[in-house]
């Protein structure tokens, strides 16, 4: 749209700022992607803002079509996923494929992510019994000075210090409690955001 | 509770059931993604938001069952109109036929139940 489709200036610079605001959520798309994103965003507004023509102001129908939009970046975030993960295969970028990966886990796998690092907490339980029936073996190792590794070791050398003890239990049992805690209270957020989401959307 | 539950519920079916009554819709017209809101909204209902039917349209045009087409409008604003493909429209009575027989299995159960 442009300034002279607008009789209100008020009405013009809402919509600008929004368009401002999806131009900067998809700037790392291609121009092409873009271009149709822009457009079918743009044509979408246009559509909307001629409707109700006669019950409201150009203002507060501008604010009316924004609102129902939404935020750009919660509603072209699996957009967004799919075209980077579609660029980083095409280019054979495997950090770009791991980055999409994640993205999409994080627009529709929120509770795939949380089950995954739930899944983490075990590895501290096991790490706890290991200790307990494999003491020489498990611990946290260090070999001149350098980190070796944290967890069962099954070859370890003469030089390999282990660096805990038994005090590795208390930490891996604390640890696994903090880290629980802490889990579940961002899938507490995650299910309050998306609740709260839910009744905005009226429906859908 | 309960009513958390159904209204969860709903959503949940509502978002289920969508691309097949999108593919569907575009089998009778091709629309654009505003028209297809409205047309959506008039047919049954359903109060869908911008941020649920685009993903969905980018979904479907990736599995190649909807291509768009810009089409240049007297406004000077185009608009970007969905079609359904032949691989859609096979995917649409797939869908169809599935939707149609759990409704069939789910309505004998009520029934048995009743009696």
């Amino acid at each position: 749209m442009k300034r002279n489709d607008f009789n209100s200036v008020k009405a013009y610079r809402i919509y600008a700022k929004y368009i401002e605001q999806v131009k900067e959520t998809i700037a790392r798309l291609d121009k092409d992607d873009m271009q149709d994103i822009m457009s079918e965003i743009d044509s979408h507004i246009y559509e909307s803002f001629i409707s109700n023509k006669k019950i409201l102001s150009e203002e507060e129908r501008m604010e009316t079509v924004i609102r129902h939009l939404g935020n750009p970046e919660s509603y072209l975030r699996p957009i967004l996923a799919e075209k980077q993960l579609k660029y980083a295969i095409n280019k054979y970028n495997l950090w770009g494929i791991l980055k999409g990966f994640a993205a999409l886990l994080l627009t529709g796998g929120q509770y795939v992510t949380i089950t995954i690092l739930y899944l983490l907490i075990l590895s501290g339980g096991i790490l706890t019994i290991a200790k307990i029936f494999y003491p020489d073996k498990t611990g946290l190792f260090i070999e001149d000075g350098n980190f070796v590794g944290l967890g069962y070791l099954s070859g370890i050398n003469a030089e390999t210090i282990e660096l805990l003890g038994y005090w590795l239990i208390p930490i891996s049992v604390v640890s696994c409690v903090i880290f629980y805690f802490f889990i579940t209270f961002i899938l507490k957020k995650i299910v309050t955001i998306k609740t709260k989401l839910n009744l905005r959307n009226r429906g859908i | 509770m309960g009513r958390k539950f159904i209204d969860n519920w709903i959503i949940q079916l509502k978002k289920t059931i969508l691309p097949l009554l999108i593919l569907s819709m575009l089998k009778q017209e091709r629309l654009y993604g505003y028209l297809l809101i409205v047309k959506i909204k008039e047919c049954t209902g359903f109060d869908i938001s911008e941020g649920t039917i685009y993903p969905i349209l980018n979904r479907l045009k990736e599995d190649g069952c909807v291509n768009s087409e810009w089409i240049e409008q007297k406004t000077g604003i185009p608009r970007k109109y969905y079609i359904l493909t032949q691989e859609g429209e096979k995917m649409m009575e797939e869908l169809n036929t599935y939707w149609q027989t759990i409704i069939q299995d789910i309505n004998n159960q009520i029934e048995y139940e009743k009696e």
